[in-house]
């Protein structure tokens, strides 16, 4: 839908989503609760977190691409969805 | 095969009793097989395996994508635990999971440090099992001992 920054391709959206789909079926099977966030640790310390949400109904899938993992960084989440929302719907966003 | 599996549950369940908030310890094969795990809480061995498995092959494709060789760890939080999955070797995996009690960096540090122990086991193993062969190799190339020969031209002689 949208990039900012080195994203690496549009082939990326497509795994970035599968990753979550994935992650959320282990969490049924081993009943873990919702799934909040997931993560890959790469080289140098560099992480790609992986978020999903539900705006209008409709399912986003959120990647994030650091040098390291940035303080607050469910806050700075919920911050970027917010605003997807707002551009998205135009409304503020609700956590279902 | 079984002697490296064996250690490998000893070593896991080691683990989980060690650590309080570690719930489950889980090693499986690349393509899904469980091999070994321990845990506190009841898991579907077989069914997490393959999602396991799964969730590392896509981290590892979009590593790749990002311009990586594969990625390190995968984590995956939710509201009740943490989970991370890790290569253990070419060949395994482990995945390694924790209430949310339980600090990220410690799961991370602790799923690194098992690793290292497992693919000492497995290689630790193999080598005891090429030891083996080559003994046993050694065993059918000596020559029959010089009774058994003599006893062997004795018996053919009497037998003519």
């Amino acid at each position: 839908m949208a990039e900012a920054g080195r994203a690496p391709g549009e082939e990326f959206a497509a795994y970035s989503t599968s990753l979550m789909e994935t992650s959320q079926t282990m969490a049924d099977i081993a009943d873990l609760g919702n799934p909040v966030c997931s993560a890959l640790v790469l080289n140098k310390g560099r992480m790609l977190l992986m978020h999903e949400a539900t705006i209008d109904g409709q399912a986003i899938y959120l990647s994030i691409l650091c040098g390291g993992v940035p303080a607050g960084v469910q806050s700075l989440i919920g911050k970027i969805v917010a605003c997807v929302s707002k551009a998205l719907t135009g409304n503020e966003y609700r956590e279902l | 095969m079984s002697n490296y599996k064996d250690a490998c549950r000893r070593e896991l369940k080691h683990l989980v009793e060690r650590e309080q908030h570690l719930d489950a310890a889980l090693l499986c094969s690349v393509d899904g097989l469980p091999i070994a795990y321990a845990s506190t809480i009841e898991i579907e061995a077989d069914a997490l395996s393959a999602m396991c498995s799964s969730m590392l092959s896509l981290g590892d494709a979009l590593a790749i994508q990002g311009g990586d060789d594969n990625c390190i760890q995968v984590v995956t939080q939710s509201m009740g635990r943490t989970v991370a999955l890790i290569h253990a070797g070419q060949e395994m995996l482990l995945t390694l999971m924790g209430s949310r009690e339980l600090k990220l960096g410690m799961l991370l540090g602790h799923a690194r440090k098992e690793v290292e122990v497992i693919v000492e086991l497995v290689n630790k193993s193999h080598h005891e099992e090429r030891i083996t062969e080559q003994e046993k190799t050694i065993e059918q190339k000596k020559p029959a001992l010089l009774e058994e020969l003599v006893k062997r031209v004795m018996q053919e002689a009497q037998e003519r």
